[in-house]
């Protein structure tokens, strides 16, 4: 009997044989592959059936089937078999050039009394065949080995991680698609949790419809009580007027409704930031299109203690939709990111030019900074300028 | 400091607040061999000058042998071990943020390395193979890590899809394994 494709085996110790080990070459590696799942569980249903109560025990094991094909050793094979209903451990091998890469496993079925099958291609050559279903030592997934013995890897967004090891020390907001019609509900993911956000092309407004893993590193946010923008953290330049409890981007009510209503002066919100570094920063800022839009657009900026502009977003709209303008700062951005509720979050990226040694400030105007007497209001939350 | 806006950092009251690092990895037992590394995301940094990571074999830092791909001014696919390396890129000079980026790194049977980038779905640029050099017989580490070398090189980023395969596969068949429409 020759060998078809691929190098798998199936290996075991026993103390009934004088080999050091038993190890049945299989013709080519399981096929016809099949998740499945043990769990002991006890459910009943409601009269009415609008209540389902389910108890399951631990978390169940996971399980592989296959089959194993074209077999021209039987006795080997029945050997394995046999094995496996001593509980012995079995390790499958998909691919002996690369040994590290197998799988402790028990044989849960076909369990002796048991027989082979003639093959059902080659049963003419008397090749046998048999279907072994398997469970890991640690109960756990058999993951990329249902993509194929070549698959040696295999992620893709909303997997789960369990075979991997994942660590953050605090929590990290993420953008959830629950909620907002799709176009995303800002949330909060707990320490040690990774976060699968929704996304939706850069070329398109949403919804999200796509997830995928974020993974960032460290940043802090230099703007204080960045989520109540009615705290002595903020000051009024000249008469806005602010209000609170408006509906924000996690679906909560701590967004702002900015109102300029001068005819004389420009009216904005004034935040301190304190950098501790030179150069260029990113600035943030969630913005919903208010009640009454200034001609001139919303500003929202970084200006040190001398006057010195280091970066300036303006947001002008159309129907709840955006256009982000940028002078000052860097010249490139990412366009507004579009979350729940009419919200998009502006990003930008302050000049080289920002010192450190300045006291600098975020200012938010909601009816620009062009000509005084264009008034506006404009719904606003969660500003953040980056270290 | 950068000029990437990240994910939203709530600060409450007279303070600022610190998002720290995620870290990913998992253990990988395939040694050293030809493959094909394949990487799906979505750009959230296109400071492309800054050496940052994608996804790393072998390594959980910067120990050798390893296979990385990671962007270093252009996209790049690198092979390293005790004799220094051998690497292959591709330019990034037209990807926005907000990019859906498809990464292709291959690793041949003699050590050389091939890198393939696609953006937005559309046809994939291929960058020239490497010189060729000899395979070590384990990788530093049996690891995979992602957006990292440890503490080092950590990027920001949103994967989709992550496969690695034994022998040199093309892009349409690694989209088809991912069950990526291109």
């Amino acid at each position: 009997m020759g060998r078809f494709l691929g190098k798998a085996a199936i290996t075991w110790s026993s103390t009934d044989d004088t080999n050091t080990k038993r190890v049945h070459q299989l013709s080519v590696p399981l096929r016809a592959l099949k998740a499945g799942h043990t769990q002991s569980g006890y459910s009943r249903e409601s009269l009415d059936k609008s209540v389902i109560e389910t108890f399951t025990v631990a978390d169940g094991a996971y399980e592989l089937v296959g089959m194993i094909r074209y077999e021209g050793n039987p006795q080997s094979l029945i050997d394995l078999i046999k094995a496996g209903s001593e509980n012995k451990t079995l390790t499958y091998i998909p691919n002996l050039t690369d040994p590290d890469t197998q799988y402790d496993v028990t044989l849960i079925s076909p369990r002796s009394p048991a027989d082979l099958e003639l093959d059902a291609q080659r049963e003419s050559f008397g090749d046998q065949q048999v279907e072994v279903r398997f469970r890991l030592s640690d109960e756990g997934p058999f993951g990329e080995l249902f993509g194929g013995t070549d698959v040696l890897l295999s992620y893709t967004a909303g997997d789960s991680l369990s075979e991997w090891t994942f660590t953050r020390a605090d929590t990290a907001s993420y953008v959830d698609h629950e909620g907002g019609g799709g176009y995303g509900t800002l949330s909060t993911a707990a320490s040690g949790k990774a976060r699968l956000t929704w996304l939706s092309t850069a070329s398109t407004q949403g919804p999200r419809d796509f997830p995928a893993l974020l993974l960032e590193d460290a940043r802090t946010n230099l703007v204080e009580d960045s989520v109540n923008l009615g705290s002595t953290n903020w000051t009024l330049a000249s008469g806005l007027t602010r209000t609170s409890g408006q509906a924000d981007p996690y679906g909560g009510t701590n967004a702002w409704l900015l109102t300029d209503d001068s005819t004389s002066q420009f009216e904005g919100l004034v935040g301190a930031v304190v950098f501790s570094t030179n150069g260029q920063h990113p600035f943030s800022l969630f913005l919903r299109q208010g009640t009454t839009s200034s001609t001139s657009g919303t500003v929202f900026r970084i200006q040190s203690s001398t006057g010195a502009v280091r970066g300036a977003v303006t947001a002008t709209w159309s129907s709840g939709i955006p256009t982000q303008a940028m002078s000052l700062g860097a010249s490139t951005f990412a366009k507004p990111e579009r979350y729940r509720g009419g919200w998009w979050r502006f990003t930008a990226a302050t000049s080289t030019g920002l010192l450190s040694t300045q006291s600098n400030q975020i200012h938010i105007y909601p009816a620009g900074v062009v000509s005084v007497g264009r008034k506006g209001n404009v719904y606003a939350f969660g500003p953040q300028v980056e270290k | 400091m950068g000029k990437i806006t990240t994910s939203f950092i709530r600060t409450s009251g007279a303070s600022t607040d610190t998002r720290t690092r995620d870290q990913l990895s998992r253990t990988f037992t395939a040694r050293p061999q030809a493959m094909t590394v394949y990487v799906r995301f979505q750009v959230r940094n296109n400071d492309f000058a800054v050496n940052k990571f994608y996804l790393q074999v072998g390594s959980l830092t910067t120990t050798t042998p390893r296979l990385l791909l990671d962007h270093a001014s252009t996209f790049r696919v690198l092979h390293q071990n005790s004799g220094g390396n051998v690497n292959s890129t591709v330019s990034a000079s037209s990807v926005l943020l907000g990019d859906i980026v498809e990464l292709r790194g291959v690793l041949n049977a003699n050590g050389s390395v091939l890198l393939g980038m696609a953006r937005n779905g559309g046809s994939e640029t291929v960058g020239s193979t490497s010189a060729a050099k000899p395979l070590a017989t384990a990788w530093a580490q049996q690891n995979v890590i992602l957006n990292s070398a440890g503490t080092l090189a950590v990027n920001f980023c949103a994967y989709t899809h992550i496969r690695i395969v034994r022998r040199v596969r093309d892009l349409q068949y690694m989209r088809k394994l991912a069950g990526v429409q291109a």
